[in-house]
């Protein structure tokens, strides 16, 4: 099955335009999304934000995990995940994310507005 | 001796309703004029279970998230809510699975905005997750999976998901994966926060497997999936998949084994079963209750069925008919089945619900409507029917427009009951929504509603139904209940009346 990472990083709340994304992977021919999310709600009360994400994306298999709150937190999963099939979300006005990911040469970047 | 794997669920869910489904409504509901322990015993009561807690009949879903963690090697088994505590020293996962774990579904939150008051089952699976027994697991490390169809609820009660320790919730057909969480689970792995099992991972037939103790009245699965194509519906992205006769003969015999003798057919709509995408095909359908027929010793009963295949199957090939005649009314008084009305007004079927009318033009759907209830009276068929209020796309005049239409199925013998789309997070607030949400013209369906219903249900509680002697004090308690809320309900009418004036 062809399954793709997804990193999402927010702090106040998830913009829907991420559906956007998830759907233009899924159009690639992605049907299962690992998701990890790095958000200072912790768990499992970062999944409020995702509500609409999960509801709205019933044609592909989620599995969506907590990764922390921290820039090093980010740091810690996306040295683990392959650089090739993850994607990040960052939906976070802080600079810190991207730097962080740029510093381990992460190719797929998206930046959301909230 | 104990299981490692332990499933289980509140006792509203892990109950049998006397061997009688329509009274499992009443768990949906906050008790009326009785307290909580009589409501109990009217529409839950307990179920036989065997000696290291396991219980004769359980929730069909149950069922078969057992037989897959048996037939893959685990020491997995169904517990009785009370009897959980036998097991509390070989149990490291405890697996909760439920339809309406806080009463978020239709009809509790319909229930729970006009009577202000918790429903039970609410109620009880609190109190089956603020137990000694289920405590006592998560000091101990168990971890807790919760799933089934009311998994979505979850996301919605984060306070209490940390407050007692679930670790994971699945949402989905669970089959193929559920091995491999339990395997993660047991070897202290971590697992995701949330599944959603997408289409993709759909089982098939053959990964599907028979179950291996009863299930509750006897359900039996015949078919997953369903062509209609509703928008933003996740069944129809599932693969159609109708389960062989053989599977369902081997699950009707397992039943029979452990003494449940009734049989219910369980599909979104049971006379699309080998149908022509949705023109019902006589031959599938009479084979299927041929075997009900030569197999089976107690009565039968269809989850759903729409209305649709219902108008199609009659005027076409007269299935309803010749079934009734050949098959079923050889054996029982009626046949209960829950069937959607949604709304009488063309104008919101078009927009809500254009599949739904198939292969008849949406224009038709009230005609459709009457049609099949017609042919249901006719064929002493009785229909639970839903309709739902309160859609955004809802205007006043679709309301009165349902309102008017509603008196042309007076005749037919029915259970009519509004649902109301509400907002999540409006339901603890009745007054939000007899502010922000009722109309005059909801008051007037309401009424209506409840005319037809509670005309219909004393009707069919005096002649048809709990006829059987040793169940003459649940039918003098569900009598006296009805009599109970027609009285109740109209006592709080002109309250509600008044409130929407001011
Ligand atoms: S009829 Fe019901 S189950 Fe079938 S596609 Fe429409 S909403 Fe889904």
């Amino acid at each position: 099955m062809s399954e793709h990472n997804l990193v999402i990083v927010y702090e106040d709340g998830v913009p829907t335009s991420i559906l956007r994304h998830i759907y233009k992977l899924g159009a690639k021919g992605y049907k299962h999304f690992n998701i990890y999310v790095i958000s200072p709600k912790g768990r499992p009360h970062y999944l409020e934000d995702l509500r609409s994400v999960i509801q709205g994306v019933i044609a592909y298999s989620l599995r969506i995990s907590y990764a922390g709150s921290t820039i090093m937190d980010l740091r810690r999963i996306a040295e683990k995940l392959p650089r090739e099939n993850t994607t990040y979300i960052l939906a976070s006005p802080s600079d810190g994310y991207r730097e962080v990911l740029g510093e381990i040469g992460a190719e797929n970047i998206v930046r959301v507005e909230v | 001796m104990g299981y490692e794997v332990v499933l289980t669920t509140d006792r509203t869910m892990m109950t049998n309703h006397h061997g009688k489904e329509f009274i499992g409504f009443m768990t949906t509901g906050p008790p009326i004029g009785v307290p909580e322990k009589v409501w109990l015993w009217i529409s839950a009561p307990k179920v036989k279970v065997d000696r290291e807690g396991k219980p004769r009949e359980a929730p069909y879903g149950m069922r078969k998230v057992e037989a897959k963690l048996i037939e893959e090697g685990f020491n997995a088994a169904i517990i009785d809510p009370d009897h959980l505590h036998k097991h509390l020293d070989s149990m490291k996962v405890l697996m909760l699975g439920h339809h309406d774990y806080f009463a978020y579904g239709p009809p509790s939150s319909e229930w729970w905005m006009l009577m202000g008051r918790e429903p039970v089952n609410r109620v009880s699976f609190r109190r089956l997750m603020e137990s000694p027994a289920v405590r006592k697991a998560v000091e101990k490390g168990v971890r807790i999976i919760a799933g089934g169809p009311a998994a979505w609820q979850w996301l919605w009660e984060l306070d209490s998901w940390k407050k007692w320790g679930v670790e994971t919730v699945i949402d989905g057909e669970v089959e193929r994966i559920i091995g491999g969480i339990v395997e993660k689970a047991l070897r202290g792995e971590p697992l995701p926060d949330y599944i959603y099992v997408g289409p993709s991972e759909s089982p098939s037939i053959d990964e599907i497997p028979v179950i291996k103790g009863a299930s509750v009245n006897g359900l039996v699965e015949i078919m997953r999936g369903c062509p209609r194509g509703c928008k933003f519906c996740s069944v129809t992205l599932r693969p159609l998949r109708y389960m062989p006769l053989d599977k369902i003969r081997a699950e009707m015999e397992v039943n029979r084994k452990h003494g449940v003798k009734g049989t219910i057919f369980h599909s979104e709509d049971v006379l699309l079963y080998g149908a022509d995408v949705v023109r019902p095909r006589p031959d599938p359908i009479f084979k299927l209750h041929k075997l009900w027929y030569d197999e089976a010793e107690g009565t039968l009963a269809w989850s759903h069925a729409s209305l649709a295949a219902i108008k199609y199957a009659e005027e076409k090939h007269r299935i309803i008919s010749r079934l009734m005649q050949d098959y079923v009314l050889t054996r029982q008084d009626f046949l209960g089945v829950e069937v959607g009305v949604e709304t009488l007004s063309t104008r919101l079927a078009k927009i809500i619900m254009p599949a739904k009318s198939a292969p008849y033009k949406p224009e038709e759907w009230p005609q459709i409507v009457e049609d099949a209830f017609r042919i249901m009276h006719e064929n002493h068929i009785i229909p639970a029917a839903t309709l739902i209020v309160g859609l955004p796309e809802e205007k006043p005049e679709d309301l009165v427009k349902t309102t008017e239409l509603l008196d042309r199925l007076k005749p037919y013998r029915s259970l009519i009951v509004p649902m109301f789309f509400v907002p999540m997070g409006a339901l603890k607030h009745r007054d939000w929504f007899r502010r922000n949400m009722m109309r005059e013209e909801h008051v007037e369906l309401l009424k209506k509603c409840l005319a037809h219903s509670v005309y219909w249900a004393e009707e069919i509680a005096n002649k048809m139904y709990l006829k059987e002697p040793y169940l003459m004090p649940v039918r003098t308690a569900v009598k006296a209940v009805i009599k109970y809320i027609k009285h109740k309900v109209y006592e709080t009418m002109p309250e509600m009346e008044a409130l929407l004036r001011r």
